[in-house]
């Protein structure tokens, strides 16, 4: 009964809207893409990997869902045209993006900021940075015509305090706070909110790693407020369909943790 | 009580210290570097725009050579690219290359370089960036999205060299300061009706309110200050 009436409340939130979902086939991207179609969008699931926005396809079919897949790299600006066209060419409109897509595996492996190279930077920073830039340049005149239109990075903590273990991603996730209350102000006047969420959420890479260290999963959980990971799809996802949502159409050039109390420090 | 204060900070906080200030304004360079030489430091400028790992470690081993070691490395740098106001959509791809890639990859270079001087004998760094990086700016999507960039990268450099006894901070500047061609921007404005800000009145100007900010950190009474942000704005957001 109770997720009956979940479902019938999300359904009325982004009925009839149109949602782009970078880096949807896995994870924390394909959570949010879930939700957003609970909640009544119409999503184009996109990724790297046609076979992985296929799977996420399928979760949104079993529940009822409108989606279609679509492999996109967003490195490649080309390629984000090619997702746009084919969204407006499928929906007639698009009114949510939500960029979600980084450089896989690479954003977790420890490296000694030292010995970063070129190629190292390049790698995480041509998806996570060059993909804002190409989502939002490719995406504005259909959001501007929305009049509702809402941008939504996927950002980290990793982006407010910094990161031994990782310097690259923090920092991109740091920049990824100055595009966005930058856009924000760019972009207010045309009715776009772009917002920034900071997840701390159980993701697939997550769980294997925390099954092999499972002393560090349990240190790392107890320190949650709330004494758990969040939930793709109902915890991120729902965050997301709330700031698309017309109830959060006030708020933009925000950076959410959306983390169990994690982070207090903002 | 006053004149004490003044007193105070009029003291040499960097004698017999060797500091490289490393930007991409000569003017900027310029400014601070006569701050930080008022502090008693011996000071050699460079320009920042490191194209490559190696330029950036060549530059600064020889700066550090000429100073026979190096305690303080200060750091501010952005391509020409991110200093012109203009809307992102209308942002070529090649420039946002260099504002936001090759940006931040001065800065890497730097940093490294900064690493290999410093690793040993410990010593401190300071970053300067737009003051406006922590609240935003239109038009300067991409300068924004680099200093926020060089920010963090700070604090992770931070956290990885403390054991170096290594020290890394932030501090931000008006950015009429940090680069002439930024005098036109569309700076927001601090939603204070009070007042006009900033609450001290002016905008701290580089030799003097900033250097002395710089060498404070620079000096070993700072010695318990490491991946933190420094808002030199006069009380005007009165962020982080």
């Amino acid at each position: 009964m109770s997720s009956t009436i979940e479902t019938l409340a999300e359904s009325r939130l982004l009925s009839g809207r149109v949602a782009i979902v970078t880096g949807a086939g896995a994870g924390i991207g394909r959570g949010i893409a879930q939700a957003l179609a609970a909640a009544g969008a119409h999503v184009a699931v996109t990724g790297r990997r046609l076979s992985t926005c296929d799977a996420t396809l399928s979760l949104i079919a079993d529940e009822g869902g409108s989606a279609i897949a679509l492999e996109v790299d967003v490195s490649d600006r080309a390629a984000v045209d090619r997702a746009v066209d084919a969204v407006i060419s499928r929906w007639g409109r698009l009114d949510i993006v939500v960029q979600n897509a980084n450089a896989g595996g690479d954003s977790s492996h420890p490296i000694a900021l030292e010995e970063i190279t070129e190629a190292d930077w390049s790698r995480q920073a041509r998806v996570a940075w060059d993909g804002n830039f190409h989502c939002a340049q490719a995406a504005l005149p259909h959001l501007k015509a929305s009049g509702r239109g809402r941008f939504i990075v996927l950002g980290s903590a990793f982006g407010l305090h910094g990161a031994a273990m990782n310097p690259i991603y923090s920092a991109l996730k740091g920049g990824d706070r100055g595009f966005v209350k930058s856009l924000a102000r760019e972009w207010g006047s045309h009715g776009i909110t772009v917002n920034a969420i900071e997840p701390a959420a159980m993701t697939e890479p997550a769980e294997a790693f925390f099954a092999q260290n499972p002393a560090v999963r349990d240190m790392f959980i107890s320190m949650f407020p709330l004494g758990r990971m969040g939930e793709p799809r109902n915890d991120i996802g729902r965050a997301v369909v709330a700031l698309c949502s017309d109830m959060m159409g006030y708020v933009s050039g925000q950076n959410l943790p959306v983390d169990g109390g994690l982070y207090t420090a903002l | 009580m006053v004149d004490s204060v003044v007193q105070k900070t009029s003291a040499a906080l960097l004698a017999c210290q060797r500091a490289i200030v490393a930007t991409g304004s000569a003017a900027l360079g310029a400014a601070l570097a006569s701050g930080l030489r008022r502090h008693g430091a011996r000071v050699i400028e460079i320009d920042a725009a490191f194209d490559s790992r190696a330029a950036a470690d060549a530059t600064l081993a020889d700066a550090a050579r000429e100073l026979g070691g190096a305690d303080l490395v200060v750091h501010a740098c952005a391509e020409p690219a991110a200093l012109i106001s203009r809307p992102l959509h209308t942002l070529a791809v090649e420039d946002w290359n260099a504002a936001a890639h090759r940006g931040m990859l001065a800065s890497l270079y730097c940093l490294q370089g900064a690493h290999a001087l410093l690793r040993d004998a410990g010593g401190a760094v300071v970053t300067v960036g737009p003051s406006a990086s922590l609240v935003g700016a239109p038009g300067l999507v991409a300068l924004m999205t680099l200093a926020e960039g060089q920010r963090t990268l700070i604090k992770s450099a931070a956290r990885q060299w403390g054991r170096h006894g290594m020290r890394l901070n932030w501090v931000g500047i008006a950015g009429r300061h940090y680069a002439p061609a930024l005098a036109q921007a569309a700076w927001p404005q601090t939603p204070e009706l009070g007042p006009p800000p900033p609450a001290l009145g002016r905008v701290p100007d580089l030799p003097t309110d900033v250097a002395d900010v710089i060498a404070w950190l620079g000096s070993d009474g700072a010695r318990g200050v490491t991946g933190a942000s420094f808002n030199l704005d006069g009380g005007d957001w009165m962020v982080p």
